[in-house]
């Protein structure tokens, strides 16, 4: 294989060689030739037969059980196993660290995910515009990604140093493959400097492409990444691949895939986008309220407009990614699923609610002022105080609390430990009915705007909108009526099933309005649209994401970590620091807001800083020395 | 020619008609559709459903 590779890879290189001659042409080929040469290396790497990633094999099994004859249990942890830096605790230094390199590395490897495909677009509709939008969001996130290394870093040391006889552990279990991330980091910081400076030098014809599939190289790189970090975290919550004691009983892989692997995979893969999105869609914002000139502004605000777009898009398939995580973790253990949802962990979801309420609002809103922009509006904004309507009163059903903490007075004069009107409002099946009718709305005002600057031509499309107009009331009864009569007149077994058939029911509204309105758009007309025409207050939604994104993210990783409560790795090694608690959601509260609010420091700095390379010094004029004694 | 409908009569009425059968063709696809879907889904859970929507027990 590999021969052939290089002669592939030769021939590549070389037929790049012959299209640009130019010197910084060289260099950057000489980089390229060196990613691919390291590509090739690895792949062959990956080639070469290894017990650990084989473990179906029989050889590979006796590799296993011969190596494995060192292993030892999961240790059992005493007050010298845990170090302090002074008074501080370690938990609340690493919590602050970790967190802070999680919202960075969502960031980094969600832009260029995005920035692939708007790169894609340029290339496909030859509109130089999303070309120039593509490279500046890279911009934003290049100052990130020192900064999430940084982290990564000092998270790393952390560790090693607060808790070494834990990590201790972790190495032996995942033994080489923490080599294999440092390889990929390796390779994600070489793709990304290359992608980002042959911006310019790979930018039309052919070469655009060879530029596009770095992107995908880089994308690629970074999903992997993400996935082999999430092993180490779901191993704690779910480990697998080792026995009660701890013990390894096999591969590397059936370490990694636990049963929790794949849904957190893909629950941070798809949230990293809609975070991403949101700060991008932030700097547009600042960028647009600070624009000196109509132009600056109307650029601004389409990339804003982008923005949101993306994440609202990733957002909206987001709380079914969770629902399958919570689902699984259920399955795994259905005592760590209690402690998220029905223990001390509970009522932060009631804050979750009060957050993605905020998102919902803030995204709804943005896109209502939005459709200022184009005159065609007019035909839909009757509909906007429906969907507010309905957004606002299920807001208030998701953020209802099933049961407070209550004096025996106040018990007495509420008539029971529930409220008798608001009680049922409390439960599952409302809350389900809720956040799906929040999403259909969300859709629905996306979907408005969408048509706003356009005009359809098809002959049937009487029809089309028709259609549109009962999938979206059919749905919206049938949630209703699936969440209403299964979770409140039948067992609860159906109640939990039902609530399957009202994820798929805003599933069918999403991607029916899709597929109706790709057919219906064909040889529409198309309205003018006056970009940077939004009023400021508009644009301030931009700035609510991704606060409200930020807060979201701390509160549950801080959920997800927490559910192994004291223990380290769950079941096999116990926590025994002297912090093997969860705290009081005031300090919890505290701890996930010092984090917010000393990353959107972060996202200040790297805005600044992003906007320094565009300031230019006026060059001095220079005034002819005057001789005081004249 | 007084009995006769006016040609803008009939196309009026023939455009309503249109808009009915629009109307009732869609809502029979949407209702067809999401009434098979919950069938499906709670079928594909051991919760199988009878005509009327009462979970069998």
């Amino acid at each position: 294989m590999l021969p052939n590779n290089s002669l592939v890879t030769a021939h590549f290189v070389s037929s790049i060689e012959e299209q640009s001659p130019s010197q910084s042409g060289v260099i950057l080929h000489r980089s390229m030739q060196f990613m691919l040469a390291l590509i090739i290396i690895l792949s062959a790497l990956m080639l070469v037969p290894d017990y650990a990633w084989s473990s179906d094999s029989a050889v590979a099994t006796e590799a296993v059980a011969e190596e494995l004859t060192d292993n030892k249990p999961a240790p059992v942890m005493g007050p010298r196993d845990y170090r302090q830096i002074g008074s501080m605790s370690s938990r609340s230094f690493v919590w602050v660290i970790a967190q802070l390199h999680l919202f960075l590395a969502a960031f980094v490897l969600a832009v260029p995910l995005f920035v692939t495909v708007i790169e894609w677009i340029g290339v496909k509709t030859g509109d130089q515009r999303y070309d120039d939008m593509a490279h500046e969001f890279m911009k934003v996130s290049m100052t990130a990604y020192s900064l999430t290394a940084l982290f990564g870093g000092t998270l790393a040391f952390s560790l090693f140093l607060l808790y070494p006889t834990f990590m201790g552990y972790m190495m032996e279990v995942f033994g080489n493959q923490v080599m294999v991330y440092a390889l990929l980091f390796f390779l994600e910081s070489g793709v990304l400097y290359v992608y980002y400076y042959s911006w310019y030098a790979l930018r039309y014809g052919n070469k655009k492409y060879v530029h596009l599939t770095l992107g995908v190289l880089l994308n690629g790189v970074g999903t992997t990444l993400l996935f082999v970090a999430n092993a180490w975290a779901t191993f704690m919550m779910a480990p697998s691949g080792v026995d009660d004691a701890g013990v390894v009983t096999g591969g590397i892989w059936d370490i990694m895939r636990g049963p929790l692997w794949n849904p957190v995979n893909l629950h941070r893969f798809v949230a990293n986008i809609a975070f991403g999105g949101a700060i991008v869609g932030a700097y547009a914002g600042y960028k647009m309220l600070s624009a000196r000139t109509m132009e600056q502004r109307a650029h601004y605000d389409w990339m804003g407009y982008t923005s949101n777009f993306i994440a609202v898009l990733a957002f909206l398939p987001l709380p079914f990614a969770g629902y399958w995580l919570m689902a699984e973790i259920y399955a795994y253990s259905q005592q760590m699923g209690i402690t998220a949802m029905g223990g001390i962990l509970a009522w932060l979801f009631i804050v979750q609610a009060v957050l993605i309420g905020t998102i919902l609002l803030a995204a709804n809103y943005y896109l209502w002022n939005g459709m200022s922009r184009c005159e065609g509006s007019g035909r839909y904004t009757w509909l906007i105080k429906f969907i507010a309507v309905t957004l606002v009163v299920s807001f208030l059903i998701w953020v209802t609390p099933h049961t407070l903490i209550l004096s025996a007075q106040e018990i007495a004069t509420l008539g029971g430990s529930h409220h008798p009107l608001l009680g049922p409002f409390g439960i599952m099946p409302a809350k389900n009915i809720a956040v799906n009718l929040m999403l259909i709305g969300t859709f629905l005002s996306f979907q408005l705007y969408r048509r706003s600057d356009k005009v359809i031509t098809v002959p049937w499309a009487n029809f089309g909108n028709a259609l549109m107009v009962a999938i979206y009331l059919v749905a919206i009864a049938n949630v209703i009526f699936l969440g209403v009569y299964y979770g409140y007149f039948t067992n609860t077994v159906y109640k939990v099933g039902s609530s399957v058939a009202q994820v798929i029911s805003t599933l069918i509204v999403i991607v029916s309005g899709v597929v109706i309105d790709t057919m219906m758009f064909k040889g529409a007309k198309t309205l003018p649209v006056k970009w940077g025409q939004i009023s400021n207050r508009g644009v301030y939604a931009l700035f609510a994401l991704p606060i409200a994104f930020t807060w979201l993210m701390a509160l549950m990783g801080y959920v997800r970590s927490s559910v192994r409560t004291h223990w380290h790795v769950y079941t096999v090694m116990k926590d025994n620091s002297v912090d093997n608690f969860i705290p009081n959601i005031g300090h919890a509260g505290n701890m996930m807001t010092v984090a917010t609010i000393s990353f959107l420091a972060l996202v200040l700095f790297i805005f600044w800083v992003a906007s320094l390379g565009d300031t230019k010094q006026a060059k001095p004029v220079s005034v002819p020395a005057q001789n005081p004694a004249q | 020619m007084p009995n006769e409908p006016c040609q803008k009569c009939v196309s009026q009425k023939e455009r309503k008609m249109n808009n009915l059968k629009n109307w009732v063709l869609s809502f029979v696809i949407a209702i067809a559709v999401f009434y098979t879907m919950d069938h499906a889904i709670m079928s594909m859970q051991g919760l199988p459903l009878k005509v009327d929507m009462t979970p069998a027990q």
